[in-house]
């Protein structure tokens, strides 16, 4: 596919322009170079050209740099070293890559044995401090450019093993290398297709930062009297002779000290610019499928749902969670509006980017840095808690709301016992005695089922199962007595068995507590087992609001009824398709102007795709937002 | 001579005192056209099952056959056997695919090593062929990886195992990273190929509603074993063995449920020190734990058995498992 590897080149140099440090270390790299090669053929006479009269001038506009204490001129000697030093270091790197890399791939892809032993080897190597070996080797091969250039070749070989060896180790262990293996890619092949193509981006930046630190290594060998030996000089021998007059003439030193300096930064920046260049992941950042909610969708003012019977618990109205970004704000959130009764189960559902879970971040005031939230009215128990941060909002939200989370093994902290994290919440916003508070945690730890809860509270998390985990986050959302529980998908990474189980204790804690739960879920299965109501999202957007009998038998908005089409059950007809929603959510550069869900919709008339439908009563404590539904 | 076929295959991890069977003796076979479902929760060893089948997991007891030739732990013409009639798709579409590698190299890359005979010019054309067939657009070719969706590179993933003209393709949890629109494409797609290529399909899924749509037949498995195994009507409609009860209440509902859920008291056990005789006892809820007189089922690990066609279960008391569940179905839930 020449077409490809044309196009590929292209990308590579854009992105790499691209890049903020691209221009200008490749600039400066390329400025080195050409001294490199120019400079002693133009200058090299000069800077070689003693004269003892001008010894040790200060700068002058005939030696702009000013003179050593042999009276050559600085500034051509400083360009005119500029070879000698980069050639030295570049052949020390690639001494230490050649070497290096290799033996740490080899090893990587070795049999498990002769791996580990190879690891080891090659750990052993790196504890060696590499200025040390380097020296040690000069002083045995003697000391001379040649000489310097070896050993610090050497001693830069374990580096490049041990990274080339990590990298392979874990891109080896990655599941495409692994589908690879099953389609009989070959050891060969799958080296060079699979995993070098992934380790290379690293290597680079490590060719580059080794080179610079090659230059610095070499440079100290000449400073110590182990490296170039006069009358060749580099940089690090320039550094000897102008730090002996370092007070008289300062320039002698610190031109070829901010020569190196200056050359370690180019490299370092030019090999990360490489880098990014060379991974098509970062090529376009703009045709990345990362962005799937809404943006600057018109506000559409909807009036906040009234709740019968008795004042709400939250009331959530015109709620916009909404995100900077490079095309412009991204509305993960859409003016939702619902509230909720005391000790309701209520759950959302939605698909990824429905901003289920950034509706309930937002209600916990937990949206990330730099997410913007926005609510003409967030209340609970008719306090707002939209208003600014204060410490007895803090507590007030401590004790009267409580999350729980998906993965519940990432939410404990594995150092600390189940005891002392089930019992801080009432510690924290109880002021509660530890004692107190502990034996409350064995309590709610039995509400919640886990057995001889006293003995477990010293236990630490990774001595529970999955479950376990997730029912004792649950036991210290419990421990305020809060009036609301929000659980963002708390079954998803548990076993059906255990699912069930989970399920329950909810259940039994809504009908023990009255505590009101808001559930999220993408498994409408489990909202049904039991919600009383469904938020139903989409792009941002609450697009029905239903009882859940209704939600079985009648519900009104398309996107509901599709959601539930699209997931099998234990009923489901085997001989018929599954039924799909074609296309996929609205993508931010392209939120329409009317429904969010018209472009997939197979009912959408005319005004769907023009006007977005306010979320409107069509039936006792049924909303919908959906034109086919309100008459 | 069944296209795959598992006989008493075991996997152990590690080594002396920490050794454990992973897989501890499985009989599965795969039809000619058919789909074999295979459900369990975690730690049931189903994955561990499936990197076997493929040779990504070597074998410590039993054989693998495909097509009648042995591929247990294969090297040389054996291992070449199994690569061309056996491929897999992968659970998580964003870690099995190759982020430097474009969508038609992928596919190429599968087309040069199975179909080396074909001329550059006619690799581009299948590779673009098997785009449309999994529902992608052919011109997608040159693209990279991170520009398609979750449910566009699983169909990559599926149309690379395709490429190799394997009649066999093994698909771990396929649709658990998709979203459940997703979802419904994924399988609707791989039905219709499966049958338009009579592809043999094991299907492996912790979603009994999935696993019930997409299988003609359904094995259950339980730390290590297959406790129960049966055409998919009868499995779901009639199932014997109290596990299978007990994951079938689990499942989710969207109408209302019709009585007692059976449900399961406790954890998954340890699957690297599983219990005594029937691996199940300590968790079953017709079992020692609530019925006295069934002791024997701590000690003795039960056989499998042929109860109707093509129904195996292993359990002492599938006889009398039906009558006894209903006397202390309520009072066992949790």
């Amino acid at each position: 596919m020449t077409a490809a590897s044309a196009s590929t080149w292209r990308q590579t140099l854009r992105a790499f322009l691209r890049a903020p440090s691209g221009i200008p270390a490749g600039l400066a790299l390329a400025v080195l170079l050409t001294l490199a090669i120019v400079a002693p053929l133009l200058w090299g006479a000069a800077a070689n050209k003693t004269n003892i009269m001008h010894s040790g001038e200060a700068p002058s506009p005939a030696h702009l740099l000013g003179t050593d204490r042999l009276g050559r001129d600085l500034l051509t000697r400083t360009l005119t070293a500029t070879r000698l030093s980069l050639a030295l270091a570049l052949a020390a790197t690639a001494i230490a890559g050649v070497l290096g890399v290799p033996l740490g791939i080899t090893t990587a892809l070795a049999a498990p044995r002769l791996r580990a032993a190879g690891l080891r080897l090659i750990d052993v190597l790196l504890g060696f401090p590499g200025i040390l070996l380097a020296i040690f080797i000069t002083a045995m091969v003697g000391a001379s450019a040649q000489g310097a250039v070896f050993a610090i070749g050497i001693a830069f070989t374990p580096e490049f093993a041990r990274l080339a060896s990590t990298l392979a180790l874990s891109v080896g262990g990655r599941d495409y290398v692994a589908a690879a293996r099953v389609l009989g890619v070959g050891p060969a092949a799958l080296l060079r297709r699979h995993v070098l193509p992934n380790i290379a981006e690293t290597l680079t930046i490590a060719v580059f930062s080794t080179t610079a630190s090659a230059l610095i290594a070499i440079s100290s060998l000449s400073f110590l009297g182990l490296g170039v030996q006069p009358p060749q000089f580099d940089w690090g021998r320039m550094l000897v002779e102008g730090v002996e007059s370092f007070y008289a003439t300062p320039v002698a030193a610190l031109a070829p000290a901010t020569m190196i300096a200056g050359t370690g930064l180019a490299l370092g920046f030019f090999g990360e610019a490489l880098a990014r260049a060379t991974n098509p992941l970062l090529w376009s950042p703009l045709e990345s499928a990362r962005t799937r909610f809404g943006i600057d969708a018109p506000s559409v003012t909807t009036p906040a749902d009234a709740p019968e019977g008795g004042p709400a618990l939250l009331r959530v109205s015109g709620l916009t969670v909404s995100f900077p970004s490079p095309r412009g704000r991204i509305i993960a959130v859409d003016n939702v509006n619902f509230s909720l009764r005391p000790a309701e189960i209520v759950g959302i559902v939605g698909e990824s980017g429905s901003g289920k879970t950034q509706t309930a971040l937002a209600i916990a005031r937990l949206v990330a840095h730099p997410g913007c939230v926005e609510a003409r009215q967030l209340t609970l128990e008719g306090r707002d808690i939209a208003a600014a941060r204060t410490v007895a909002l803090d507590r007030f939200l401590g004790r009267r709301l409580a999350l729980v989370y998906q993965d519940p093994m990432a939410s404990l902290n594995p150092a600390l016992t189940i005891g002392t994290q089930v019992a801080e919440p009432a510690i924290v916003h109880q002021r509660m005695k530890r004692s107190a508070a502990l034996r409350t945690a064995a309590v709610r730890m039995g509400e919640v089922n886990i057995p001889q809860p006293d003995a477990r509270l010293g236990q630490f998390p990774h001595e529970f199962s999955g479950g376990m985990q997730q029912r004792a986050m649950i036991a210290m959302g419990l421990m305020n007595e809060p009036t609301l529980i929000v659980a963002d998908e708390p079954t998803t990474a548990l076993d059906v068995t255990i699912q069930a189980q989970v399920i329950d204790v909810l259940k039994s804690i809504n009908a023990q507590h009255g505590t009101a739960i808001l559930l999220i879920s993408h498994n409408i299965g489990v909202i049904a087992e039991i919600c009383s109501r469904v938020l139903v999202m989409y792009a941002g957007r609450i697009v029905e609001d239903v009882p859940l009998a209704s939600l079985l038998h009648r519900p009104a908005h398309p996107y509901t009824q599709a959601l539930i089409d699209a997931v099998p059950d234990l009923g489901s007809d085997r001989a018929r398709p599954l039924r799909t929603i074609e296309g996929r959510a609205p993508d931010l550069a392209a939120m329409p102007a009317g429904c969010a869900f018209a472009a997939r919709c197979s009912q959408a008339a005319d005004r769907c795709h023009q006007q977005r439908p306010s979320l409107q009563s069509i039936g006792p404590r049924h909303r919908a937002a959906c034109w086919l539904a309100t008459p | 001579m069944n296209p795959l076929d598992l006989r008493g295959v075991q996997i152990r991890y590690g080594r002396g005192q920490t050794a454990f069977a992973a897989v501890a003796g499985v009989d599965l076979a795969v039809a000619v056209g058919q789909t074999h479902g295979l459900v369990g929760e975690s730690g049931s060893g189903k994955s561990t099952l499936a990197r076997a089948v493929v040779g990504l997991q070597p074998v410590t007891g039993g054989c693998i056959r495909v097509s009648g030739t042995d591929v247990t732990n294969a090297r040389g013409p054996a291992l070449a056997h199994l690569r061309r009639r056996v491929q897999m798709v992968f659970q998580n579409p964003y870690a099995s695919l190759n982020p430097r590698m474009r969508a038609g190299d992928a596919i190429g890359e599968a087309l040069r090593i199975h179909r080396s005979d074909l001329p550059a010019a006619t690799r581009e054309r299948e590779t673009a062929d098997l785009l449309a067939l999994v529902g992608l657009d052919p011109a997608s070719a040159g693209r990279w990886p991170h520009q398609f969706s979750g449910g566009q590179r699983q169909r990559l993933a599926i149309a690379r195992a395709l490429a190799t003209g394997a009649p066999v393709i093994v698909l771990d949890e396929i649709t658990s990273a998709l979203d459940v629109s997703v979802q419904a494409t994924i399988l609707n797609l791989l039905r219709d190929i499966q049958r338009q290529r009579r592809l043999s399909l094991l299907f492996i899924s912790h979603d009994l509603a999935v696993v019930r749509y997409m299988s003609d037949v359904v094995s259950v498995m339980h730390l290590g074993r297959i406790v129960e195994s049966a055409p998919t009507d009868t499995l779901f409609s009639a199932p014997l063995h109290p596990y299978t009860r007990a994951l079938l209440d689990a499942v989710p509902r969207l109408g209302a449920p019709t009585g007692a859920p059976l449900r399961l008291a406790g954890e998954v056990p340890d699957p690297r020190a599983p219990p005594s005789g029937c691996r199940f006892h300590s968790r079953c809820p017709v079992g020692p734990q609530v019925n006295a007189a069934r002791q024997s089922c701590i000690s003795n690990d039960p056989v499998e058995q042929l109860v109707g066609p093509g129904h195996r279960i292993a359990c002492h008391f599938h006889g009398l498992a039906a009558a006894a569940s209903t006397v202390d179905g309520g009072a066992t839930a949790l």
